[in-house]
């Protein structure tokens, strides 16, 4: 053959070779882009494939091939100077994108774009081939993150106890509010018990799971502006200063205002105060047909030296339910008397059982403590109207209200109308269309209406907790 | 004494839909002079639509004391056991009325309080004598009826032919006149046990909480006392009617024809009598009073039918009927009420479009 023929066939094969007879590793520089970068499930993503020519000649019949796999729905798919089809899979999850470009000059670029609509949040992998007849294939991998949408969730610790000891059963509050803009599914409270705090629940019902000091609570989906709550019950087992901390989260969700989802709070487990105090029962267990339970009066002395700011009357060996404890310890109940009990000073208190059988049963043992002042809590709820209190001869005062059997009701009182004293414990479970509460001093409230220089009430049908 | 209404009770139709439709093909059809080829070499045929049925009395009697069934107001002197009345109820709480007192009770007004004697007094109605034998029309009731049939015998314009027909007609009637009545209440009383009764009305829970009142009912005096029957005593049935028999068909113009048949009909009736009653007493109480007897029923008869068809187009005929369905008296109630629908001469026209195929 002569030179000049070797020199046409040399080039004819380098043409056919794409330029890779040089050397040159790849024959097409590829660019990748998507808008939104992360998607967002159930929004479009734009994606734009940029394929560059990087021979020395025109290729022909380029062919570019997209494998994208993730969830979703391909929603179209467009090239200038070519064509595109679709094809998905038998089971939805990976859609192939083909782009057919006739030619593409040296140094050309093609320019592809092809949407999708991804219906769950993660990811979508896709794997991207540019081939032609007489160039090697040529394949790259992206991925790019889905989310599940945007939503600002913030979360807060409430109610938290005030003058717990050891060993109370007590609870507090985790709310958690959804500020949006989108549903936020799957919304995960996560809590961490401090050393010396045990679980024993989570209510209104939530699922939850427990790993050492953590604990995740499933609260479900949360609408735009909506907020939830969830209380968990816990039970100190020291004294002292437990740092409470919770975050919420969802997976899957950006917080597009940044605001902080986390929160912290500090619950004090207090000791017994130095007060020396007695307790005594003073009279036998009687009927009352009023409310329906035995009632048992006790008395509550302090022999020591100094003064008391609560005394806490543990109420041990009932058989029935002490109707009106306002806390258990362990699993003995108790009513405290809030109010101050001087050196020497004595006061009564009611103590209120049901017994089913409706007859005296035996004679509980009651012991007394020194304690810090608990509360006050607020409750959330709505104001029920009540009539005007009645003072009775025996120095009690009765109010009535409508209620709805079953719900849970709370009467706030005090000196004046800032009701400063907080609830009347215990929150009251009504058993009728309408409830007679009476109000006989302590426990109830903290000193007798007959030695209150004046009593305002305010009752509240409890929505929380 | 027969009182005549002069309005009817019928609710209405639910059927309606069926007419627009109807009135809709009226409309569509094409015109007398659009010519085609009206050919009578069908062998079967089948038609629905709308029908419009008449002649359909309900009588409404009430006659000596009318029982009255619910609320017992339990025995006296005993204690455990549920007493309920117009006014309120004594009944056994969950802990069974220990100590002999129970939260489970309730009443409505503050009258039945005697703060002399510290008795709560209840009173519950046993039975009512109203006089009351009343006609009620059903005026015109909708409903719709699907036809099939066959050919037996031809004579080019004349046919002999079978058809077997089905109907469904709701019906509803209605007595709501006020009565002038005379009712028989028990009345007993329960101690109070000296506690403060919570303001009326009040509905106490079985829970053992809450004020108690003792559990041990006094008889008293029954009472007769007059007033007034006000509310509603109804017929609300479902008329489903079958029926199987002989054709004559004639056709008597390129366009026209006739048929008609007789045979024996039968009908299920589906429903039954509703009462909801309130009583008005003399004294300013009142108590509520309601219930049903509810059965199926099977009805044997005859129908005789008279049918004009309209060829519209060569294979669909717009129909006209008239048909007479005689399915006796149904009776409901019990207890002194008693209702009679009479289904004996019962007129049904009915409009609609026939495929002879």
């Amino acid at each position: 053959m002569r030179n000049w023929a070797k020199w046409v066939v040399c080039c004819w094969m380098w043409i056919l070779g794409g330029g890779t007879l040089l050397g040159q590793s790849d024959s097409f520089g590829i660019r990748f882009g998507a808008v939104p970068d992360p998607a967002f499930a159930r929004s479009d993503v734009s994606f734009t494939l940029a394929v560059t020519n990087l021979t020395f000649l025109i290729v022909n019949d380029v062919q570019v091939t997209v494998l994208l796999q993730g969830a979703g729905t391909f929603r179209s798919a467009e090239i200038a100077n070519g064509f595109a089809t679709n094809s998905i899979s038998f089971n939805g999850e990976t859609n192939t994108v083909i782009f057919f470009l006739n030619f593409l000059t040296n140094s050309g670029v093609a320019t592809m774009r092809y949407t999708f609509r991804p219906t769950s949040f993660g990811e979508i992998t896709q794997t991207v081939f540019v081939q032609t007849i007489n160039t090697p294939t040529q394949s790259t991998n992206y991925v790019t993150a889905v989310r599940a949408g945007r939503a600002d969730l913030t979360v807060g610790i409430q109610a938290v106890p005030v003058g717990s000891l050891a060993g109370d059963l007590v609870a507090y509050t985790l709310a958690v509010t959804n500020s949006g803009p989108d549903l936020a599914a799957d919304v995960r409270l996560t809590n961490t018990l401090p050393a010396g705090l045990s679980l024993l629940g989570v209510d209104p019902g939530f699922p939850f799971n427990q790993r050492g000091s953590e604990v995740v609570v499933r609260l479900g989906a949360l609408a735009t502006n909506q907020g939830t709550a969830a209380q968990l019950r816990v039970q100190p087992q020291v004294s002292g200063a437990l740092r409470l901390q919770a975050s919420v989260g969802a997976p899957g969700y950006d917080n597009p205002a940044g605001s902080n989802r986390q929160a912290s709070a500090t619950m004090t487990v207090a000791t017994p105060g130095p007060g020396v105090l007695t307790a005594s029962l003073v009279s036998a267990q009687q009927f009352n047909p009023q409310t329906g339970l035995m009632q048992q009066r006790v008395r509550v002395r302090n022999v020591g030296g100094t003064g008391v700011s609560a005394t806490r009357v543990l109420v041990s060996g009932l058989t029935n339910t002490l109707a009106n404890a306002q806390g258990t310890n362990g699993t003995t109940p108790f009513v405290t008397l809030s109010s101050p009990l001087g050196a020497g000073g004595a006061e009564d208190l009611w103590l209120m059982i049901f017994n089913p059988s409706r007859v005296p049963g035996g004679n509980p043992a009651v012991s007394a403590l020194d304690v810090p002042l608990p509360g006050p809590l607020r409750p959330y709820g709505t104001n029920v109207a009540v009539g005007y209190p009645q003072t009775k001869s025996d120095g009690t005062v009765w109010i009535e209200f409508p209620t709805t059997p079953g719900r849970q009701y709370a009467v706030l009182y005090g000196n004046d109308v800032q009701l400063l004293s907080g609830i009347a414990l215990p929150v009251v479970v009504a058993p009728a269309n309408r409830l007679q509460w009476i109000d006989s001093g302590p426990p109830l409230t903290s000193s007798s209406p007959t030695n209150a220089a004046s009593r305002m009430y305010q009752v509240i049908e409890l929505t929380w907790p | 004494m027969t009182l005549s209404r002069l309005t009817n009770s019928v609710r209405p139709s639910r059927l309606w839909p069926w007419g627009l439709a109807l009135a809709g093909c009226l409309v569509v059809a094409p015109a007398e002079g659009q010519s085609f080829l009206v050919r009578d070499d069908w062998t079967r045929n089948f038609r629905i639509g709308l029908q419009l049925a008449f002649n359909i009395h309900s009588e409404f009697s009430l006659d000596g004391l009318v029982s009255i069934g619910s609320g017992d107001p339990g025995a006296t002197g005993v204690p455990g056991v549920n007493h309920f009345y117009d006014d309120g109820y004594v009944r056994v709480d969950n802990t069974g009325n220990a100590g002999g007192v129970t939260s489970f009770w309730g009443y409505d007004n503050a009258s039945q309080y005697d703060p002399v004697t510290r008795t709560l007094v209840y009173k519950n109605t046993r039975g009512f004598a109203a006089q009351n034998d009343i006609d009620v029309d059903s005026g015109a009731t909708f409903g719709f009826e699907l036809a099939y049939g066959g050919k037996i015998y031809d004579w080019r314009r004349v046919r002999l032919g079978w058809e077997f027909g089905y109907g469904l007609l709701p019906l509803n009637m209605e007595d709501s006149s006020a009565l002038p009545a005379t009712f028989l209440r028990v009345v007993q009383s329960f101690q109070t046990g000296g506690i403060a009764l919570p303001t009326a009305p009040y509905q106490g829970g079985p829970s053992g909480l809450g004020p108690v009142i003792p559990d041990i009912a006094t008889g008293l005096a029954p009472e007769i006392i007059n007033g007034e029957l006000t509310g509603s005593r109804e017929l609300d049935v479902t008329l489903h009617s079958f029926r199987l028999g002989p054709t004559l068909f004639w056709r008597f113009h390129r366009r026209w024809a006739v048929t008609g048949g007789v045979g024996p009909a039968l009908g299920l009736l589906n429903g039954g009598y509703r009462y909801n009653e309130v009583f008005l007493f003399d004294d300013g109480t009142t108590a509520a009073n309601s219930g049903d007897f509810d059965q199926t029923i099977f009805l044997f008869g005859g129908y005789a039918s008279g049918t004009i068809l309209f060829r519209v187009i060569a294979n669909a005929d717009l129909y006209l009927s008239a048909q007479f369905l005689s399915l006796g008296d149904v009776q409901y109630g019990g207890g002194g009420r008693r209702a009679t629908m009479d289904l004996g001469r019962t007129v049904m026209t009915s409009i609609g479009i026939n495929w002879p195929f």
